[in-house]
């Protein structure tokens, strides 16, 4: 069961890194010189908003099972799949030392994780 | 109506101050414990779900917070690199224990302690790397 709350909290980090690449997007097209008409049609800022809407209803469910520090401890996954959209979608040079970084962030939450 | 009021509300600190890093600094801080505030909102609501005043109260705080995270993170974008604001935001993993225990009474146990440890290093070299790339867009 919990196993199952866990995969939930890893699911949950994958909606906000997708989200917050919709927002990169959104962001760079909005332009707020043109009306609010324009700026409402921009679907990367919607899809964005309607991601936002859906992780804090999923949180509460995982929490409910969940202590608030280990679920914490889960957002640090966010660079992980971060990384992935930057690197994949967005184009974003990366070194070494931001490979190493990610691979400490998941050996963090591993050892978070111990009991 | 809130919209209208709120695209040009963004438009005039555009105007007016965007273009300071202070603003950018204050923004930052307000994210970081807005992020906080958020979660620990959720927490509460999951803790009792029965409909009652608290929970009313919890549920706008997590509303507020989860907007204005998103406003937050809309200025942060139009600045900063993606890769570059994640890292400043590091710090929360060490707040969240303690603040697990203080409102939450949850233990603080040492893999706790040396897995945030070790996830603040991760997100440091993550930071070193993103100044070494470029920190602004």
């Amino acid at each position: 069961m919990m196993a199952y709350y866990i995969l939930l909290a890893i699911f949950i980090q994958f909606l906000v890194a997708y989200a917050q690449y919709h927002l990169k997007i959104g962001a760079r097209r909005l332009d707020l010189k043109k009306d609010l008409a324009y700026n409402i049609r921009n679907w990367n800022m919607v899809l964005a908003i309607i991601l936002f809407l859906i992780v804090p209803v999923l949180s509460v469910i995982t929490m409910r099972f969940m202590e608030f520090s280990i679920f914490y401890s889960f957002t640090a996954l966010n660079y992980l799949f971060i990384m992935f959209f930057s690197w994949k979608i967005l184009k974003e040079k990366f070194d070494r030392l931001r490979i190493m970084g990610n691979v400490l962030v998941i050996i963090g939450v591993i050892i978070f994780n111990l009991k | 109506m809130i919209l209208i009021f709120l695209h040009e509300s963004i438009l005039a600190l555009e105007i007016k101050i965007f273009k300071k890093n202070i603003f950018y600094l204050f923004i930052l801080i307000l994210t970081v414990a807005n992020n906080l505030v958020s979660i620990a909102a959720g927490k509460y609501i999951a803790i009792d779900l029965s409909f009652s005043r608290t929970l009313t109260i919890w549920l706008i705080i997590m509303t507020v917070s989860y907007g204005a995270k998103f406003l937050f993170w809309m200025i942060l974008h139009r600045r900063f690199k993606l890769s570059f604001i994640y890292p400043v935001l590091a710090i929360n993993y060490f707040i969240a224990l303690f603040l697990g225990k203080s409102l939450f009474g949850e233990p603080v146990t040492v893999y706790k302690i040396a897995g945030s440890a070790v996830l603040m290093l991760g997100v440091f070299l993550i930071l070193l790397s993103s100044q070494k790339t470029e920190g602004t867009k």
